[in-house]
């Protein structure tokens, strides 16, 4: 039972000590970050494959419709299907394709998006490398994306991808600002950038004391995804697939993996930051339910994109730049400095994570700011309706 | 001069009694451009000289209120009975006021012999360019004046203009390929991404040096069918969209020469394939005119009802895609129009057999009279539809990110709306408020309260909105026609069209040859030309049709609405962003089978 | 063991970089320069200079390398491979670049490193070094911070006024 209760750290140590009987010291080294290599590089496969299940079968709902319902018990085994279609279709490359660079534009996507699991805590002690850059690591990575895409799409001698690649560049560079604001305000309050520090020092959920950071994170990530509504950089109706129009089988299939790996990881890195990560009741009596917690709170986000995916329509790209530098950063910048503000008014020495007060103080200054933040935008649309005379003003 | 009339006259001088005619004034004022005029089950047309076209025209409009360009064809009278040696081909014209509904014909004879040319309208309607062109390409007239007569139907290597008559319909040998040497391909097919940078040669109106030609289409997810859209980019800016149609075209035309007039009808549900119920009614009302019959008053009812299910029908599907541009395949009132669409489709099914090609209303009434629980299904439609409509209108009509998209995007004012013959919903959502329902009533239309729902925004959320409420009035209608709903026979009783009942056939022999004939040869129209016109969901679907007192039309042309609507594209999209033209597209709620028919 | 390790980063760094000049294609040495500049990053991690890796791959490859490559991309002449690569003033150039050599190398084998000299051993990096480095930033380095970023506020309004006139 006590074996159980801290069942994924115990199996961990019992693995070391079996395999240390046989090896010597660097050798289990070796194969331990073998093992966890293998395990962070699967990680986004094995979000592609249950992912692509749950959001065919989510918007189905929404959309009123059943869903795969044909391989497998409720269609679960659809995705593996899927996989299967991929790995067996026929690889073509463009005439007039530059073929190195379109053969490594999916590689570096892929890879970039299994780097992302290095530092996403799962439970107590359950982080692939708990960095002390972690926070500024997962923008890092991200940015990684921004070079595969122009990559994919430069290289596909296509209009559409270039157009994709044109959009890539625009939308997520100005995302990114505002989503390293959200996450700095967020290291400021737990002062770490350690991952598995910020759930630590989390004592509440920071959605409750930073709501303005958690809409602000969660919107700039899912532009830096692609995630509707922000999904033109593959927008089906304008630009067909934008920059992986030309790509088939399974070089495909490793943007698709990528896409539903960073699907996951954002979900996960919310939770991290927003939602108290794997922390939950009776946690600490049983740390193994740390992990369940945590995949729970990161679907939950996920369910959430993909309600976003089924009934909104997409942005325009002028709109979501506006959105972007009049809404998200000036939102954000504000948030950041009342931080900073809040957390010198009662600032104790050593002091790990927010006290109540300042959490109170901080929660006022949020809702504050969502406020303004609301008041200003409906003025601002009233005005310019006003302006052009349009119906519904 | 005049071959199709059955009282020949040169206007007189306007009596005292009563006011001049608009083809009286018309004469008055420009006694050489007129050369006479004809009237044929209501239509009047007149003759007009060549050269007096543009000066007719222009008064028409500017002075006499025909606004509306409603419909621009021409006709090759090479075989019709009692041409001789005349001038084989003519253009008509008709026009159309959209305050008064009065509408007016002029044809003119294109001088030239085999190689004719009239003058060209476009420079006072530029919705008068693409017909032109479709004349030019089909039948081989030319268009002095007109800014770009090209093809538009037909690949640019076609040997021959097919509508003419000594062309035979099939045999021909089809060049579908597109030529590699061919200026246009060279220009829009190339990448700009090329190892070897080629200057691609560009096209006339194109600046493929400064900016990007993006080639949207026919193979594209929103291009609704087989349009292409040459987009000019700049950046993501378009400099200009150039809609290239005809990769749908069938020669409707063509083959309604061939086939008798009732025979013809299933082509119309292959046109407009949304709005199957529409096209039939369309065309049954030309033929009906042509041949001066009644339809008794259940056969109307009926068919208005059906009608108003198909508008309805249609504008689901509008709605469901038009949410798909801006959304993606993913957004969820897709499904949920459908569903709806479903419930219509059952109906159809209910009353024809049929759920998408209909053929229920023919010229004469319907096919057969509606089941028990027609009714019955008709009236869950009405009691569920409100509630649904509403439900759309929860999803997205107060969404901001669909404000954004959809506010100021597509702007059409009410003076290009009539400059360029866009009709339909665009039409009412840019301030004019004109329906053929009310302005021309057909089918008992003038029975029934409805509103025509006009907005003067003119931009694509002004549409959504004219088209939602367009939706909830066709619901007052069927309510309004299912409760009135009189019993009786729902074929015309008129024996030119009807067969004799089956016991006049054991005593009379006129009935019988009647019934022979009938039967063998099909219904016979007197000579003349008709217009006629409809409001289908998409705007003025009209039909001509030229009788040379046979079973077969001599001329069969189709003004379809889409093919007027989609040259508004340019003109909408300039300007706005490559997502804006996408809307734009979805916006004017084309059907390529109507397009290119 | 880090020597080696070291000594294949320097050499795919130096490959990627010879690349970088002699590649005709524009493109393909932009890339080759964000491998450089991968390089360099994992050098850094080498290190135990995370904060520096990081910043590298978040500055250098996700920032500066996308806009030099979609500058690239809005320039379809230079894309031609048959270009030549050498203009009138490659031989001032070269002298630059080999002065600057020199004074590098200079100053790398003259100062004092303490890591050289046997000081602090590499491994052993301070845990709160980000801490420091902050502080640092807003302590006794605080001008010439407070410098560099008007400058870069300048650049950039100098860069929006530069766009603005065009239209």
């Amino acid at each position: 039972m006590d074996y159980l209760r801290n069942f994924f750290v115990n199996l961990a140590r019992s693995w070391t000590a079996w395999i240390g009987g046989f090896l010597p010291d660097w050798g289990v080294n070796l194969v331990n970050y073998l093992v966890v290599g293998i395990i962070l590089v699967l990680m986004p496969v094995i979000a592609t494959l249950t992912l692509t299940w749950m959001e065919r079968k989510v918007i189905g709902r929404i959309q009123n419709r059943i869903g795969p319902n044909r391989v497998g018990p409720w269609g679960i085994f659809q995705a593996f299907a899927d996989a299967v279609k991929m790995l067996i279709k026929e690889d073509i490359v463009p005439s007039g394709a530059d073929k190195p660079v379109f053969n490594l534009a999916p590689i570096l996507i892929a890879g970039a998006a299994a780097l992302l699991w290095a530092v996403v805590p799962f439970g107590r002690g359950m982080i692939g490398q708990n960095l002390n850059i972690g926070a500024l690591y997962v923008v890092a990575v991200g940015s990684i994306t921004t070079i595969a895409v122009i990559m994919a799409g430069w290289s596909s001698n296509n209009k559409f991808a270039l157009l994709g690649a044109f959009r890539v560049v625009a939308q997520l560079l100005s995302y990114e600002i505002p989503m390293v604001l959200s996450i700095a305000t967020v290291v400021l309050v737990t002062g770490t950038m350690r991952m598995g520090d910020i759930v630590e020092r989390q004592v509440a959920p920071f959605i409750v004391v930073l709501p303005v950071a958690f809409i602000t994170y969660l919107l700039a990530a899912a532009a830096e995804t692609g995630r509707a509504p922000f999904d033109l950089l593959e927008a089906d109706s304008e630009i067909v697939a934008g920059y992986f129009v030309e790509y088939s089988g399974l070089k495909f299939g490793w943007f698709y993996i990528a896409e539903y790996g960073n699907l996951f990881a954002i979900a996960a890195i919310t939770t991290t930051l927003f939602l108290g990560g794997w922390r939950g009741p009776f946690v600490s009596v049983a740390p193994a339910l740390g992990p369940f917690y945590f995949v729970i709170k990161s679907v939950a986000v996920i369910f959430v994109l993909m309600w976003i995916r089924g009934t909104w329509p997409r942005f325009r790209i002028d709109q979501m730049l506006a959105f972007a530098w009049k809404v998200l950063v000036p939102a954000s910048l504000a948030n950041l400095l009342w931080s900073a503000i809040v957390l010198q008014i009662g600032r104790q020495p050593e002091q790990l994570g927010p006290t109540i007060v300042q959490m109170i103080l901080l929660l006022v200054g949020n809702v504050a700011i969502l406020a303004v933040t609301g008041l200003l935008l409906g003025r601002a649309a009233r005005r310019y309706a006003a302006q052009h005379g349009w119906a519904g003003a | 001069m005049t071959l199709v009339n059955d009282s020949t006259t040169v206007p007189a001088e306007p009596t005292a009694a009563r006011p001049p005619t608009v083809g009286e004034q018309l004469a008055a004022r420009f006694p050489n451009a007129i050369l006479g005029a004809s009237t044929f089950r209501g239509d009047t047309t007149l003759t007009v000289a060549p050269t007096g076209l543009t000066d007719v025209a222009r008064a028409l409009r500017d002075e006499l209120g025909f606004d509306h360009l409603s419909n621009l064809s021409s006709t090759d009278w090479s075989r019709y009975r009692g041409y001789a040696g005349k001038e084989r081909f003519s253009t008509i014209y008709h026009f159309t006021s959209t305050r008064t509904g009065e509408r007016i014909g002029l044809k003119v004879f294109a001088p030239g012999g085999d190689s004719p040319a009239v003058p060209s309208l476009a420079a006072l309607w530029a919705g008068a360019n693409w017909p032109e062109r479709e004349v030019y390409d089909l039948m081989g007239i030319k268009f002095d004046g007109h800014p770009d007569l090209r093809r538009i139907l037909l690949p640019n290597n076609w040997p021959n203009h097919p509508l003419r008559k000594d062309i035979p319909r099939g045999g021909e040998t089809v060049p579908f390929s597109m030529i590699w040497e061919d200026e246009e391909f060279q220009s829009f097919g190339k990448q700009i991404v090329e190892a070897k940078s080629v200057q691609p040669v560009p096209p006339k109106q194109a600046d493929a040096n400064k900016h990007m030609i993006l080639n949207m289409g026919p193979q594209h997810p929103s291009t609704h069918g087989v349009l292409r859209v040459v987009a000019e980019l700049d950046g993501e800016t378009v400099v200009a969209a150039y809609p290239d149609i005809g990769y749908l075209h069938s020669g409707f035309e063509k083959q309604g020469e061939t086939i008798r007039y009732k025979d013809f009808l299933p082509y119309t549900d292959r046109m407009d394939y949304v709005s199957a119920m529409s096209n039939n009614l369309g065309y049954s009302l030309a033929v009906e005119k042509l041949m001066g019959v009644e339809i008794p008053p259940r056969a109307q009812v009926i068919r208005v009802i059906c009608a108003e299910l198909q508008r309805l029908a249609s504008h689901l599907v509008w709605l469901g895609t038009h949410i798909m541009d801006a959304a993606g395949v993913s957004h969820a009132l897709l499904m949920y129009t459908f569903r709806e669409r479903e419930q219509l489709s059952d109906i159809f099914e209910l009353i024809s057999g049929a759920r998408l090609t209909i053929s229920y209303i023919r010229p004469g009434g319907v096919w057969k009279d509606v089941p028990p629980s027609f009714v019955e299904r008709v009236q869950d439609v009405l009691k569920a539809f409100p509630a649904r409509i509403d439900e759309y209108e929860r999803m997205i009509t107060e969404n901001p990110v669909w404000l954004g998209r959809a506010r100021g995007v597509g702007k059409l004012t009410a003076e290009q709306c009539l400059s360029l013959g866009v009709t339909g919903p665009l039409l009412r959502a840019s301030g004019v408020p004109f329906d053929y329902r009310k302005a021309r009533p057909y089918s008992g239309y003038e029975n029934y309260d409805f509103k025509v729902p006009v907005m003067t925004e003119g931009d694509t959320y002004a549409r959504y909105l004219v088209r939602l409420e367009e939706m909830r009035q066709s619901l007052r209608i069927i309510d309004q026609a299912l409760k009135n709903l009189p019993d009786g026979p729902v074929w015309t009783a008129d024996r030119k069209m009807a067969l004799p009942p089956r016991q006049e056939l054991d005593t009379s022999m006129e009935a019988l040859i009647h019934h022979f004939k009938l039967m063998t040869e099909g219904f016979v129209p007197p000579m003349g030309e008709v217009y006629h016109s409809v409001e289908n969901p998409r705007g003025e679907l009209g039909f001509y049709l030229v009788s040379d007192g046979t079973a077969v039309p001599y001329r069969l042309h189709v003004r379809a609405p889409s093919f007027h609507n989609l040259q508004a594209t340019d003109t909408m999209a300039r300007g706005s962003l490559i997502a804006d033209l996408v809307l734009v597209i979805g916006t004017i709620d084309i059907v390529l089978g109507d397009v290119d028919r | 063991m880090q020597q080696a390790i070291f000594i294949i980063l320097a050499l795919l760094t130096l490959g990627a970089a010879l690349m970088t000049v002699i590649t005709r294609n524009l493109l393909r040495a932009a890339l080759w320069l964000v491998a450089t500049f991968f390089g360099i990053a994992a050098i850094f991690i080498l290190l135990r200079a995370e904060f520096l890796a990081v910043a590298q791959i978040l500055v250098y490859v996700g920032a500066i390398s996308t806009l030099i490559i979609f500058a690239i991309m809005l320039s379809r002449g230079i894309m031609d491979p048959d270009q030549v690569r050498f203009n009138g003033q490659w031989g001032v150039v070269g002298g630059f670049a080999a002065l600057l050599f020199v004074v590098l190398a200079v100053i790398v084998t003259r100062v004092p490193w303490p890591a050289a000299a046997g000081g602090a051993p590499v491994g052993d990096a301070p845990a709160d070094a980000i801490a420091r480095l902050g502080a640092a930033f807003v302590g006794p380095y605080a001008i010439p911070f407070e410098v560099a970023s008007v400058l870069l506020v300048v650049a950039m309004i100098g860069a929006i006024i530069i766009a603005r006139e065009r239209e």
